[in-house]
């Protein structure tokens, strides 16, 4: 064995970091700066970004683009095809699609939102305490197994069956059946995250849970939870609008893409377009946020730095 | 140095295993299993020991970062078990740890000064933003790191460079004990040597006591002034460093000492002591001394009975049969 470690002189063990580097006047870079020069790269969340961009800003200035008012009915001009005066047509009570289109966006997009939202913080905080506080984990865990195991659609049917037909409870009833996804993914993220030797070393030092979850927890979760806000954004408006299709969501004469779709069913022999633009409306936007959503999930994930 | 500074008494920490949802049967590992020890003020005590001996978790038990299932950790004449949140939150002032993995010790998303700050924020130490500054470039001078290192993210630093960040976090806060978790085996020789320097300046500095973790006989043998030798979850042998070295009396001490390759080829050693078999499960370690399947002096005693601590000579404990004043004298 060796009589003691290496020797090394004084000078030689003091560590001299380099003092003109020209490393030193660079800004280091922070880390959202890099994931934002991977999106911005990246083909797929590009192209879903400029489809959402350009639905979201038709529905913005729906009222200065809009040719037709919404809600006026004009016999003379029912079934009218597209073309013409009216770009995409007509419906039963003469109202122009295209313009009932860019206002049916407006209530899609709002519903998606919404959804995300009341979704997302919900499901974050419940997925977090699951994680971080182990004890209460089995129980926040049978509920969401619960409700996982339902079809989403099912799930939001059920809920509508309960709280009632409208718009404002297909927006809940959207929230609370995308709710277990937040708490899988988040739950999952925390779980790794505090086993991690940073949040030993601040609990060594004395910070409390919260400041832990707030300052170091959170933001190492959050690229997940952007990720799958985009995704959840694609299905929740999927759902709505078929609960709208359905007849559960937004009643008529409220323009909605699901209902839109609904009303031009009956009449898909003679009128295709009443049914078709609304469709097709939210399929583009749909793979707007799946785009996104892919592409987001591939310049955040840690395993391609 | 006589003074006490921490005293540790019967550490037992097992962790539960899981036997389903149903079952009520409940399994444990003894990852620490009755460590007793005394740690005076401004020494160093190497704790070496094979993988999953309970070296790690004994640290961490010290600092209740796992809450330990029974035992007395007396800090500063006070019980750490204890105290309430609001007076253990006090003392982690005073009690600091350094990690093995420099990558994973430190949150990629928070600038060096962040990381520091929040060390001293916790604590109230400086009052404005401009002080806990100041304060944060001297602990970088102290762990020899440059001020434009500040605000720097940790991804930008190498492992050697990253150790001293995790230092500088410990020491930030003024502690008097810091216990070091095999702090150098994630590094390379060259950096090894810089950050065990290091550690050892800032002993003399600022007066620390370290508990220092490894697996390396030769870096606890250069900075330890006691050492004490585990086995399966127990301490097997504590005593002083050079006698630790020149005579182990555990038979368990002596086939580590004898593992260690020896730099000279014409010195070879020729009873190089080779055990047998592995480390037995620590979920359901062997009766009696939890050494006797691999031990080469095995008794009948040893495979019934626990051995107890005896103290050999002045400071110098072993957990042997063979140590045991009757059975010597038959020796004898």
């Amino acid at each position: 064995m060796s009589s003691s470690a290496p020797k090394l002189t004084d000078s030689e063990t003091k560590f001299n970091p380099p003092q003109n580097n020209r490393d030193s006047e660079t800004k280091s870079k922070t880390y959202w700066s890099l994931v934002g020069k991977r999106i911005i790269t990246n083909k797929s969340a590009v192209s879903g970004a400029c489809i959402l961009l350009f639905f979201v800003s038709i529905s913005l200035l729906a009222p200065w683009i809009a040719p037709h008012p919404v809600d006026v009915m004009n016999f003379e001009q029912r079934f009218l095809p597209p073309g013409g005066q009216h770009f995409l047509g007509t419906d039963d009570f003469g109202r122009d699609i295209f313009s009932r289109i860019l206002y049916g966006g407006r209530v899609s997009l709002m519903m998606g939102l919404v959804a995300v939202l009341i979704a997302g913080v919900i499901g974050v905080t419940l997925g977090v305490i699951s994680g971080y506080y182990r004890r209460f984990d089995i129980y926040i865990m049978q509920v969401m197994d619960i409700l996982l195991a339902f079809p989403s659609l099912l799930l939001a049917i059920a809920i509508i069956a309960v709280l009632g037909v409208g718009l404002t409870n297909a927006m809940i009833a959207v929230a609370i059946s995308a709710i277990p996804s937040y708490v899988r993914v988040v739950r999952g993220s925390v779980l790794s995250i505090r086993e991690k030797e940073y949040i030993e070393a601040v609990k060594a030092l004395g910070v409390s849970d919260f400041k832990i979850i707030l300052k170091h927890v959170f933001p190492n979760v959050l690229s997940p939870i952007i990720v799958l806000s985009s995704l959840q954004f694609g299905t929740s408006i999927l759902v709505a609008a078929a609960l709208s299709f359905l007849g559960l969501g937004a009643q008529p004469p409220t323009p909605e893409w699901g209902s839109m779709a609904y009303v031009g069913k009956a009449f898909l022999g003679q009128a295709w377009w009443m049914s078709l633009f609304p469709g097709l409306a939210i399929m583009l936007v749909v793979l707007g946020f799946n785009l996104l959503g892919d592409g987001l999930r591939d310049a955040l994930d840690p395993r391609q730095k | 140095m006589s003074e006490i500074l921490l005293e540790v008494h019967n550490l037992k920490t097992y962790f539960p295993i899981n036997n389903g949802f149903i079952s009520k049967k409940k399994d444990f590992v003894k990852a620490v299993d009755g460590v007793t020890f005394k740690l005076f003020k401004g020494e160093t005590l190497g704790i070496v020991g094979e993988s999953g001996c309970g070296k790690s978790t004994t640290g961490r038990s010290i600092l209740k970062l796992i809450e330990p299932t029974s035992g007395e950790i007396i800090f500063e004449g006070r019980d750490v078990l204890s105290l309430s949140k609001q007076e253990l939150r006090r003392l982690r002032k005073q009690m600091q740890i350094v990690f093995q993995d420099p990558f994973a010790s430190l949150n990629p998303r928070l600038r060096i000064s962040s990381i520091l700050e929040e060390a001293l924020l916790t604590h109230g130490i400086g009052k404005s933003k401009k002080e806990r500054r100041q304060k944060v470039l001297e602990i970088l001078q102290m762990v020899g790191l440059n001020a434009f290192h500040a605000d720097r993210y940790p991804h930008e630093f190498s492992g050697g460079q990253r150790q001293r960040i995790g230092i500088a976090r410990a020491i930030a806060v003024g502690p008097s004990l810091i216990i070091a978790d095999e702090p150098v085996s994630a590094l390379d020789v060259s950096v090894q040597a810089q950050i065990l320097n290091l550690f050892q300046s800032l002993q003399k500095e600022l007066g620390l006591t370290y508990i220092f973790i490894a697996h390396d006989l030769s870096v606890v043998k250069h900075i330890s002034d006691r050492v004490g030798v585990m086995y399966l979850g127990r301490m097997v042998e504590f005593a002083d460093k050079n006698q630790m070295f020149s005579e182990p009396l555990h038979p368990y001490t002596k086939s580590l000492m004898s593992s260690v390759p020896v730099p000279n080829p014409e010195n070879k050693k020729k009873d190089r002591i080779i055990l047998t078999g592995d480390v037995p499960n620590p979920a359901n370690p062997p009766l009696g001394c939890t050494f006797h399947p691999r031990c080469f002096a095995c008794m009948e005693v040893c495979k019934t009975k626990n051995p107890r601590n005896i103290e050999v000579k002045p400071g110098h404990f072993v957990a042997c049969h063979l140590f045991e004043p009757e059975i010597m004298g038959v020796r004898d």
